[in-house]
């Protein structure tokens, strides 16, 4: 019980006794909240990137891409990774931790594809209301994309524009989002 | 002043012998011994689908690295083996090694040993790629966790065939032991707090209110496996349904206890998770609640029942009048219920 009760918004008691016990919860993997698809089921999140490759030529892709991961649990790990940084920087995690995934997951794609610089970007995919789905529209339509940049990596894994940025200027409102040209579908 | 004295011992009688009763009553070992197998079974799955990119989010170069973990990580609780591993070679072989592992708890070879090698290996490769897990490796964390503490391999396993070939009885034999039953329970409980913990998350938000909850998840293309958009000419359908999976999951750990409605609880458990496993994409992760959702099953309908689909498992000795196993069970505790006196096998 714990567990989730420590989960935010949680009282002051629950933190207090969740800290007594963390260590063991942490240590056995038990500190959950089981709240799946809560509050909302809500849009979900793809990563995109540009690299920049040695010859100037420039590759793109995204994560998760059911066309490239599967089976379809190993596309539910990538669509993890996308969505788990979309939750911390929504839940107001400290930005050196996003923008210490942010530039994992740059270091990983210049690593794959031999690239000199790295460009991410998160992009979130709205979910269409009933009304636009019986009016014929598909959910991969390219309005229902949105994106913020997360940041540009060079190869040696230098960030030249923080993720921090980014993550601190959504939280001034300030969003950097913008509709995304094309769908990724 | 005596009557309160009276209506407390009275009280703390009952709560003790029910308490008693509830976790340390001797119990079958089949359902547990089914709950190994497809739990192995999926760990070994899950391991499998590891494999194909191991060096992806396992390795030097993985999607959390090393210089990501020194920030995101800092606490030392969250331990992983899988740090050590520096080179592809060591991590190939360790890996390996978990598989054989999985493929042991399922087949039931040194079930003890493989059940706690088992959930320590989840539980390094859960805390090494934090990002990368869902609820399939929380509840295969959980369901591991607890068939270390049952004797999981009592039935249905290669170990006891090899106890059968050394005291030549058959696999008809009852297994009952108080930790087949305190596992049990354990994998009851614990689905009750997460029924509850769902269920209750989804009350903050105001779609699980007004029912369309469930549209959301049909319309998301990322989870969506089947189209589902033609619910969108069913509105109140997709608002019963939502209606249906909020009351479900909030009254799931009342409701399971009773003889009379936990039949009723557990067959709605199958199209809400198989809805997660075939509609949501969610496939894993839909067999795995399944899965733990049998701890309420009785261990003399999973044996009648594994009996009437192949018939070599064999359905004998489950009735209360069965020998136990010696090999398998512990001795009863204080008000732990009858135990059955150990007789003659019929021939």
């Amino acid at each position: 019980m714990i567990g989730p009760c420590s989960v935010a918004p949680a009282s002051a008691l629950s933190h207090r006794v969740w800290s007594v016990y963390r260590p063991y919860l942490q240590a056995a993997y038990l500190n959950h909240g089981y709240h799946f698809f809560a509050p909302e089921p809500g849009p979900s999140h793809l990563v995109r990137y540009e690299v920049e490759l040695a010859d100037g030529s420039r590759q793109s892709g995204f994560f998760p891409d059911r066309t490239r991961h599967r089976p379809r649990l190993l596309y539910h790990r990538y669509f993890m990774l996308s969505e788990h940084l979309n939750a911390l920087m929504d839940s107001g995690a400290a930005p050196e931790v996003v923008g210490a995934y942010v530039a994992s997951f740059a270091r990983r794609i210049l690593h794959v594809h031999r690239g000199q610089r790295a460009t991410l970007y998160l992009m979130r995919h709205l979910l269409p209301e009933p009304a636009a789905v019986l009016a014929g529209k598909p959910l991969d339509e390219p309005s229902l994309y949105r994106e913020r940049l997360l940041g540009t990596f060079d190869a040696g894994g230098m960030v030249e524009q923080t993720s921090q940025a980014a993550t601190a200027a959504v939280r001034r409102g300030a969003s950097p989002e913008r509709p995304v040209s094309q769908g990724v579908q | 002043m005596n009557l309160v004295h009276t209506y407390l011992s009275e009280m703390r009688q009952q709560a003790c012998a029910g308490w008693n009763r509830f976790w340390f009553t001797p119990a079958d070992a089949a359902t547990l011994a089914l709950i190994r197998i497809l739990t192995g079974a999926m760990l070994l799955y899950t391991n499998v689908v590891w494999m194909l990119e191991l060096d992806s989010f396992f390795g030097q170069q993985s999607w959390c690295d090393r210089a990501c973990a020194a920030i995101t990580q800092p606490d030392r609780s969250v331990w992983s083996v899988h740090w050590i591993l520096q080179s592809n070679g060591a991590l190939w072989c360790a890996h390996g090694v978990v598989l054989a592992l999985c493929a042991m708890l399922m087949v039931g070879f040194c079930t003890r040993t493989a059940a706690i090698a088992a959930w320590l290996a989840t539980v390094s490769m859960a805390n090494r790629v934090p990002l990368a897990l869902f609820g399939l490796d929380q509840l295969n964390a959980m369901l591991a966790m607890y068939l270390m503490i049952g004797p999981a391999g009592a039935v249905w396993s290669i170990d006891r065939r090899l106890l059968d070939r050394q005291s030549r009885c058959g696999q008809g034999r009852v297994c009952s032991s108080v930790s087949a039953n305190l596992a049990i329970r354990l994998i009851q409980v614990h689905l009750c707090v997460l029924y509850l913990a769902a269920g209750l998350s989804k009350l903050q938000g105001p779609s699980w209110w007004n029912g369309t909850a469930l549209w959301q998840a049909a319309a998301n293309l990322e989870y969506q496996s089947i189209d589902m958009t033609w619910l969108v000419h069913w509105p109140l359908l997709v608002n019963l349904a939502t209606h249906v999976t909020v009351a479900w999951e909030v009254s799931y750990c009342v409701l399971i206890w009773p003889r009379l409605t936990r039949p009723l609880v557990l067959v709605l458990a199958i199209p809400l998770h198989l809805g997660i496993a075939f509609c949501l994409g969610m496939t894993t992760f839909g067999l795995i609640m399944l899965v733990a959702n049998l701890a309420f099953i009785p261990p003399s309908l999973v044996r009648n029942g594994l009996a009437a689909i192949a018939p070599r498992f064999g359905a004998g000795g489950t009735s209360g009048a069965a020998p136990i196993d010696r090999q398998f069970a512990e001795p009863a505790r204080l008000n732990a219920g009858p135990v059955v006196p150990r007789r003659k096998r019929a021939s």
